[in-house]
């Protein structure tokens, strides 16, 4: 999922820059007091998320939980999703510092729209695990054709590399939409309150 | 409190995840053996990548001097063509896995011009040597043989020096990533209290 330096043509990476720009400003004036910590704890789990390799696929494949940061943080996981891509760039060397917008657009701004679709569904047990399931899979989708389309406004061509990275992800796509779905399960049983669910479950 | 227990039951399971398992990034290498250069590319977490595209490039102006692929086990071999030879310049190696998968590692002109100098030298050497003095010329012959075994046998020690400039991420890079947040959402939540303060 991250796009490694020197791939990417200038236009792309500054325009990626200016959207992570934009949704970080957004993303941190809806932190308050209460939100802080989960937000950092949720970072935390995107950083160590990428070192779990997922070993089927022709490629090689992470962990992202963009979906779980995108249901449980809303915009705030722009900012969440900007620091642990820094951290991963910096201790790892994934991806990269000047690629890091656009990195962090691929990866957030599914998980915005993910969380606008499903949010309301996390609030009746009944529905719950469905809708964090589709989101955790729909977040990595999404990302998949972004990337894609980063990729093609630098010459790569559309079809041959949105093909690829969309098989490459695909048992990323099912995993991440378990994994998702526990979590979200496992939150609202032991800490309901970070996920601000409307009916008492 | 039992609530707290939980989640510090699920960040230690996060934390674990990650030791048992590995991670993506496509990290190249090479050295110099004889008159060639072999290399490997795999993604980090050790898995080997298969029929990756790879650039030679003239470091300086990033011309591209030989262009190759790696075999099934991520292993590539080429001889740099005669004109870069006589240059010598510093080579960018560069490999492309596609979806926006990139590795790049730079192979100093000094790193294998050491095992080349009799090779480029020898044809001119051996000619005045020849004319001059037949001692000479087995004592090119000699340097050249040595010269050739010594890369060869210097190969693997080449290979581990080049391996371990491509570290995994350890536990230590893991624990300070998670101080750093920690350290950032203590930041915040200072700079959130102070506003609440002054309004």
């Amino acid at each position: 999922m991250h796009i490694s330096e020197g791939v990417l043509s200038a236009p792309v990476l500054i325009s990626g820059s200016a959207l992570a720009a934009a949704g970080t400003v957004l993303g941190l004036r809806r932190l308050d007091l209460e939100s802080i910590m989960p937000t950092a704890l949720l970072s935390s789990a995107f950083f160590v998320a990428s070192l779990v390799h997922v070993p089927i696929g022709p490629g090689s494949v992470h962990l992202v939980l963009s979906g779980l940061l995108g249901l449980t943080l809303g915009w705030a996981c722009f900012p969440a999703i900007l620091v642990g891509l820094f951290l991963q760039a910096v201790f790892f060397q994934f991806g990269g510092l000047t690629i890091l917008g656009v990195n962090t657009v691929t990866m957030a701004a599914p998980a915005v729209l993910c969380c606008y679709l499903f949010r309301r569904w996390l609030d009746k047990p009944g529905t719950r695990p469905g809708a964090a399931f589709t989101a955790g899979f729909l977040s990595i989708l999404l990302s998949s054709l972004l990337t894609a389309l980063a990729l093609a406004f630098s010459d790569e061509g559309f079809l041959a590399p949105a093909q690829t990275v969309i098989a490459a992800n695909v048992p990323v796509m099912v995993i991440e939409g378990f994994i998702t779905a526990f979590i979200v399960g496992f939150i609202a049983k032991v800490q309901p309150e970070i996920l601000q669910l409307r009916s008492a479950s | 409190m039992k609530r707290l227990a939980h989640l510090v039951i699920l960040l230690a399971v996060l934390l674990l995840l990650p030791l048992a398992a590995q991670a993506h990034k496509l990290s190249i290498f090479a050295w110099p053996e004889g008159s060639e250069i072999r290399g490997e590319v795999k993604f980090s977490g050790g898995r080997k990548a298969k029929n990756v595209q790879i650039a030679v490039q003239n470091a300086a102006d990033h011309a591209v001097l030989a262009e190759t692929a790696c075999d099934e086990n991520g292993a590539f071999r080429f001889a740099l063509p005669d004109q870069a030879q006589q240059a010598r310049p510093d080579l960018l190696i560069v490999a492309n896995g596609g979806e926006g998968h990139r590795g790049e590692w730079l192979l100093e002109a000094t790193d294998y011009a050491q095992a080349r100098p009799v090779e480029t030298a020898a044809p001119a050497a051996s000619a005045q040597a020849g004319s001059a003095s037949g001692a000479g010329l087995n004592e090119e012959q000699i340097r050249r043989v040595i010269a050739e075994e010594m890369s060869k046998a210097l190969s693997p020690i080449r290979q581990s020096l080049a391996e371990h400039l491509n570290p995994e991420p350890s536990l230590r890079d893991i624990l300070g990533g998670l101080g750093w947040l920690i350290g950032l959402a203590g930041l915040a939540a200072w700079a959130q209290s102070r506003r609440t303060k002054h309004s």
